[in-house]
């Protein structure tokens, strides 16, 4: 049996995760507390991945990082190779179809943060971007980490848009879900199961931890 | 250092109109009902809110001048303040000398500051661990930790028990001997006020009251006042 796909499907979740987290938590901060018109627009925009089917949001993302498009021609030009079927393009793919999953649970937890401990900083002389730093974050660690295992889980699972952006090149693009797709496409039944299980079992772990970490959270157990 | 302000602002039910002059040392009370606009005075005051006209000069610095063209306005971080919220809104992931320390890098100030409040013991503390009364002590200390300019203390007593809130009373009486700033406090308690203001300022819908004292107490007001701080003194 050939865990690499597995391996790889691990691989990105990590990498998405922990680019997602350093992207996702300022924006969220942004969302909440900076006064700016528009925002509704903005957030608009950031919950499309939810309500997209994954091909769709796929499709728009290969015509973006594709040859003909301005993401994959910047990139031909900066490196000479090009973006897609490679891990860089699934991950940032994964990534832009990842930010809701980290954005609204942390919007939920900064808008949880009583308003005082801000008001508080503000008047000991801190600007928005320490407050950031030392009062936000380490006041919202739990639900960061649940965060973090929301979007693990997700891209995990993600399935349609690494299909439209990387294809499958073992390796470098084939996930676990793809590997799975194609092992029944191709009637390999045994490998099948066993990738799925292991894909299971390790998802129910995530989804474990998650739900420990939402219960403290709520219940500050 | 004293602090002026005059400022106008149009609130839901009324406008808010104040002309207030502290000098410093002093400790001035806003009294008057819930709803009256005591606490949107003191954020004002703060930079939490802004005014629709008017100033606020604190000794030589302009805090807001939206008469003047250029319409000056400086935020909350650049006030050098301190604030004591109603309920001590420490930061509940750092313990109670880093609260003390969050606004200022002044070691020894910091170590004045526990003696002199006596919370030198809860020091490793975090804010939970605490007492309400011993959270509002550390409360004094972090807002007068940056050594401010102005200090603004928005009903700092009264969530507290009447045992706690004496205690907390002879604290800040104790602060007032040491403290050269102007002081503004809110309360809606007219023994607090009588007790620790030098100078009682009452609102009732927005605009400054003189008769709001003569109506609520039976006792002439500022005759109570001196006697309060007479037996303070004495004590």
């Amino acid at each position: 049996m050939d865990y690499t796909p597995l391996i790889l499907s691990l691989k990105l979740a990590g990498v998405v995760t922990f680019g997602l987290l350093i992207i996702g938590a300022p924006l969220a901060y942004l969302l909440v507390f900076l006064p700016m018109r528009g925002k509704v627009f903005i957030e608009s925009l950031l919950g499309l991945p939810l309500v997209l089917p994954p091909t769709v949001f796929g499709f728009f993302l290969l015509i973006l990082m594709g040859p003909e498009g301005v993401v994959g021609r910047l990139h031909q030009v900066a490196t000479g190779r090009p973006l897609i079927f490679t891990f860089g393009s699934i991950a940032l793919a994964a990534m832009l179809h990842g930010i809701p999953y980290v954005v609204q649970p942390l919007k939920s937890t900064y808008a949880k943060l009583d308003p005082r401990l801000l008001e508080s900083a503000a008047v000991l002389g801190c600007s928005r971007t320490s407050s950031f730093f030392r009062v936000v974050l380490p006041n919202s660690l739990p639900g960061i980490a649940g965060a973090a295992i929301l979007t693990f889980a997700h891209t995990m699972g993600e399935f349609g848009v690494i299909l439209m952006i990387g294809g499958s090149i073992p390796g470098e693009t084939k996930v676990a879900s793809i590997a799975i797709y194609e092992m029944v496409e191709g009637m390999r039944y045994s490998e099948a199961w066993q990738l799925s299980l292991a894909l299971l079992v390790l998802s129910y772990v995530i989804l474990l931890g998650f739900n420990f970490l939402e219960r403290r959270q709520r219940y500050g157990t | 250092m004293a602090l002026k302000m005059r400022i106008h602002k149009k609130l839901a039910h009324f406008n808010l109109e104040l002309n207030l002059h502290c000098p410093a040392g002093e400790l001035l009370t806003l009294i008057g009902p819930s709803g009256s606009g005591k606490t949107t005075a003191i954020r004002i005051l703060a930079g939490l809110e802004k005014p629709d006209s008017g100033f606020i000069h604190l000794q030589d610095q302009i805090l807001c001048d939206f008469q003047s063209p250029k319409q000056i306005w400086v935020p909350t971080r650049k006030r050098s303040l301190g604030y004591v919220f109603q309920e001590a809104s420490l930061f509940p992931h750092l313990r109670v000398r880093d609260n003390i320390s969050f606004g200022c890098k002044d070691t020894q100030r910091v170590e004045m500051l526990l003696e002199l409040l006596g919370i030198r013991h809860l020091q490793r503390q975090r804010p939970h661990e605490i007492s309400g009364g011993e959270r509002q002590r550390v409360a004094f200390a972090q807002a007068l930790a940056p050594n401010p300019k102005l200090l603004l203390l928005d009903e700092p007593f009264s969530a507290l028990d009447i045992t706690t809130r004496k205690q907390l009373r002879e604290v800040l009486l104790l602060l007032k001997e040491e403290i050269t700033i102007p002081m503004v406090m809110v309360t809606h308690n007219l023994e607090e006020a009588a007790l620790l203001g030098d100078q009682v300022v009452a609102i009732e819908q927005g605009k400054m009251d003189t008769d709001w004292l003569a109506r609520n107490t039976s006792v002439d007001f500022q005759q109570k006042s001196t006697l309060c701080l007479g037996e303070k003194k004495a004590a």
